[in-house]
């Protein structure tokens, strides 16, 4: 497909860098040179330097023949103006980055207005990532399908509990519950599992299980935490905002601590209920002042990825049982080696969004991707489809199916009722499905996860 | 480093290699000349003996930086260039390896200069394979193993080091959003204009065979011809054939593309194509004027002398007369044609008519700055701004551009030859030329020369056509260090 990506700051690059992998012709725009520069030297697409929002140099990027267009400057206004001029220019589809608090609440009455096939938005959606992860405190990583029906939560067995050693065929009988183990990352080497698969201590084991399954799988694996309901909140940034309005609609005690007088001052308005305190959060004064030794959940929002690593390294050495940590530099997740310290990153979020969007659209049979989450540091994707009347395995007892090597069907959602699917479970139209898969095969259309019947 | 991903890139192109081998095994094993076809097929065998197990290894990792990219495009040149010489030293039709080596060197880095004295001695089949050579090694082999190959599917900013690696100019300017796409069109280009020159050529009732080789050599600006005299004893219409045909390949192949999209303002406005026809007329002219006692009429210099100019300035290095017997002046101006080159983004060589440009504005600007301290004042190619990293660049480009002439002329000097001979044979072999002055010269050819100064000049070339970083930083210990 041909893409132009108007802006080519980190999240510009970062979408660019993704999609140019899954093989589209990309052309980046941006005005700053040195930026245009360095894509066209980085990665395998064009990019062209000047304005987004001039005509002239959308018609040389081609938007008037692209098949999509995503903009992603820094400012949420010239984004929009760049989807009102691409929509005039005839480009079918348009997707606008759209950060600011303000804009995202009204958004939906502009969406026609603007021809916005949709809008993206880093911010929030790593905010509602942390929110969910602050709702069940036992998980690394907590990815929801089928409206939030299905979840896949990353754990990883200690020694001597349940799941260690434990043959994946007697996990339902141990644990007595609906659920199945998409993917086992064991130090370098990530598999898909069967059922003759032993777990072990210290593996990282991403489970699949109906969402009201999950609280009851973690008591049985000794997982399970309290909801974290005092939660500290370092530096005050947009994702900060998006957190708080999340947490103040639920039960929660929050603690925002912000250098800046006058943002903190914003804060204080906006969230009469949180304790805001004005203070460099870099100081340990302030935090044992602020008792973050004693917090249930500790997210480290500021703008500045490396100061929220160092705190949250340091605030792991205080004992706090969840540690959020915003950062774009996913590279140094390995310098995190504590074990409920959890790296968010907005640049990915978004650029995994774009991918699920992009993947979608290309699908021709209408067995669309609904949504796609990356497992094991994205060498895994767990794809959710829409089963139908074109599903080659339509009506056939799934033992009776042979899929591709690799793959694995996880779960399936007919009507709202979720199966942990069996040998004797049956793919019917209206079903939609989670198909886990390793990363490096791209998968667009349901039928691809087949064995071909030669 | 990533060897075993170098090693693999290496080992394919040495398949693309036997590949090619086959039409000119098959030639010579047509005309019975049977030491050539022996030779054609020893070397078709190394190169899968050896090309086979790189190529089938899997390296465990496949991302590649651009210190990787370098080391292969430089290995892979001396590579192409090593097993390209084996059907003429096979064959026996040089004995010393040396000048296979140098003779290959010079048909793959499109220089053209040649130690054969008796050329039409050669078998047919080695004739057509060292024409060959000139076509492949224009575009560049690399470039041709991409479009063949993608190397790592889906992820190919690997193949963007190799292309940047192998491509001549200042900069690559993408045509479509992929490199591989990009790449494919540019050859398509140089495909069609070379089967059209083919197409003139054989319109002129010249042979078949005369019109391949002359086509190859001309599409890559190579210059090596397959008579004793180059291109003098062809009729008039060749030779203007061949004329018109250097100059459309020493043009930036990015101006056919524009030319396909219709956007034949911004063609026609190409600074650098506008400054490539003012030296070629300038130059012309000047030099017609210089040798008016020379030819009869109007007409027959002006086919000589633009024939020269061109064969000189794209780098190709055919001749129709020897410009060595003309006056000083005329001599002087084609020794200066020879440093400029051709176009960036073409097949020819030299220091690209573009950069010329940028180290005549970065000099005036120098000018300009000395009048007026504060000035602010930015260099602009084609409507846009250059960065100062750019210029900067181009400027270090040329010292070390020159450095290598100078030290490879001093190299040469060891052989006796006039100063005349060895600076000129430098300046040839760097830019890609062939032909020099003096014992070098246009009728001359290279043979007189030792075997070190025969490496030292096949070095070169090779710096030459790589654009001198490919080949330089092999010699730096840095990049080998773990």
């Amino acid at each position: 497909m041909r893409i132009v990506i108007i802006g080519g700051g980190k999240v510009g690059f970062a979408i660019a860098a993704q999609l140019t992998q899954e093989g589209h012709d990309i052309t980046v725009v941006d005005k700053a040179r040195s930026l245009a520069d360095r894509i066209s030297d980085q990665l395998d697409c064009m990019a062209i330097c000047g304005s987004g929002a001039s005509v002239e140099v959308m018609r040389e990027a081609g938007v008037d023949t692209c098949d999509l267009m995503i903009a992603c400057t820094a400012q949420d206004e010239l984004n929009m103006l760049c989807c009102v001029f691409a929509a005039k220019l005839g480009c079918a589809n348009t997707i606008a980055r759209v950060r600011s608090p303000e804009y995202a609440r009204q958004m939906y009455l502009l969406k026609d207005e603007l021809g916005l096939s949709t809008t993206i938005n880093p911010e929030m959606t790593a905010a509602r990532e942390m929110f969910r992860l602050l709702e069940i405190p036992g998980v690394l990583k907590r990815d929801s399908f089928a409206h939030g029906r299905v979840e896949i939560v990353e754990v990883i067995p200690r020694p001597g509990d349940v799941l260690d050693g434990t043959r994946l065929m007697d996990l339902p009988r141990k644990t007595h519950c609906k659920a199945l183990v998409g993917a086992v990352q064991r130090g370098e080497e990530t598999v898909i599992p069967d059922g003759k698969f032993t777990l072990m201590a210290g593996d990282k084991v991403y489970i699949c299980a109906p969402a009201t399954e999950i609280v009851h799988i973690l008591h049985r694996i000794g997982e399970y935490k309290k909801k974290a309901r005092d939660i500290l909140l370092i530096g005050g940034s947009r994702v900060s905002e998006y957190l708080m309005e999340l947490l103040s609609r639920a039960d929660s005690r929050v603690t925002l601590i912000e250098p800046d007088p006058a943002v903190a001052e914003h804060f204080a308005e906006r969230f009469p209920e949180a304790t805001v305190v004005c203070a460099d959060a870099a100081s340990e004064a302030v935090l044992k002042e602020e008792r973050a030794d004693r917090m249930q959940a500790v997210a480290a929002l500021s703008d500045r990825d490396e100061e929220n690593l160092i705190l949250s390294m340091y605030v792991a050495t205080l004992g706090v049982p969840q540690i959020l940590t915003l950062t774009d530099k996913a590279e140094l997740a390995s310098l995190i080696s504590d074990r409920n310290n959890r790296l968010i990153s907005p640049k990915q979020m978004c650029a995994d969004m774009i991918i699920r969007y992009v993947r979608a659209m290309q699908n021709t049979t209408g067995g669309s991707v609904v949504m796609l989450h990356h497992l094991a540091g994205g060498r895994v994707d767990a794809l959710e489809f829409n089963v139908t009347e074109g599903c080659r395995g339509l009506s056939r007892r799934l033992m009776d199916i042979r899929l591709k090597p690799n793959i694995l069907i996880a779960s399936i959602n007919r009507r709202g009722r979720i199966l942990v699917p069996g040998g004797a479970d049956t793919l019917e139209a209206g079903d939609t499905v989670i198909v886990i898969t390793a990363s490096n095969r791209v998968i667009l259309d349901l039928n691809d996860i087949f064995a071909d019947e030669a | 480093m990533n060897y075993r991903m170098i090693g693999n890139v290496i080992g394919k192109v040495l398949w693309v290699e036997a590949a090619f081998l086959l039409p000119a095994l098959l030639l010579s094993a047509l005309r019975g000349e049977q030491n050539a076809a022996w030779g054609c097929a020893a070397a078709i065998l190394a190169c899968l003996l050896v090309g086979l197990p790189l190529g089938l290894q899997k390296p465990r990792r496949r991302d590649i930086y651009a210190r990787d990219g370098m080391v292969t495009a430089g290995f892979t040149w001396l590579a192409v260039s090593l097993f390209g010489a084996l059907p003429f030293f096979i064959s026996g039709a040089m004995p010393n390896f040396f000048d296979c080596f140098f003779e290959t060197a010079s048909g793959f880095t499109t220089t053209g200069a040649t130690i054969l004295s008796d050329v039409e001695a050669l078998p047919r089949g080695l004739l057509y394979w060292r024409s060959f050579t000139h076509w492949l090694g224009g575009m560049g082999v690399l470039v041709f193993l991409l479009i063949l190959n993608p190397l790592a599917n889906g992820a190919s900013g690997e193949s963007m080091h190799l292309l940047r690696a192998e491509s001549p100019g200042v900069r690559i300017t993408k045509l479509v959003p992929r490199m591989r796409n990009s790449a494919g069109i540019l050859y398509r280009i140089y495909i069609v204009l070379t089967a059209l020159m083919f197409l003139f050529l054989m319109l002129g009732g010249n042979t078949l065979f005369d019109s391949v080789t002359l086509a190859f050599g001309t599409a890559g600006t190579g210059g090596f011809a397959v008579r004793n005299d180059s291109a003098a004893s062809y009729s008039a219409y060749t030779q203007w054939v061949i004329t018109v045909f250097m100059f459309l390949f020493s043009v930036n192949f990015n101006i056919y593309f524009l030319l396909l999209l219709r956007q034949f303002k911004k063609a026609v406005q190409n600074e650098e194509l506008r400054g490539f026809a003012a030296i070629v007329l300038i130059a012309t002219a000047a030099i017609m004027m210089n040798t008016r006692q020379y030819f009869s009429s109007f007409w027959e210099s002006l086919r000589h002398v633009s024939f020269q100019v061109l064969t000189i300035l794209s780098t190709s290095g055919f001749a129709t007369v020897n410009f060595d017997l003309w006056p000083q002046f005329s001599r002087s101006v084609m020794l200066l044609l020879m440093f400029i080159g051709a176009c960036a983004g073409s097949t020819g060589g030299g220091l690209k008519v573009v950069r010329v440009q940028l180290l005549a504005k970065a000099a005036f600007r120098s000018v300009h700055r000395a009048i007026h301290p504060n000035a602010v004042h930015l260099i602009h190619s084609d409507g846009e701004i250059v960065d100062d990293r750019t210029v900067q660049t181009v400027g270090a480009y040329f010292a070390v551009y020159c450095a290598i002439v100078a030290a490879a002329t001093v190299m040469v000097s060891v052989d006796g030859f006039s100063f005349e001979t060895n600076f000129s044979a430098a300046v040839s072999c760097m830019n890609n030329v062939g032909p020099g002055l003096g014992a070098v010269g246009a009728v001359e050819n290279y043979g007189g020369f030792s075997n070190f100064s025969k490496l030292v000049l096949t070095l070169t070339m090779l710096i030459g056509r790589l654009e001198i970083y490919p080949m330089l930083v092999l010699f730096f210990p840095s990049v080998w260090k773990k």
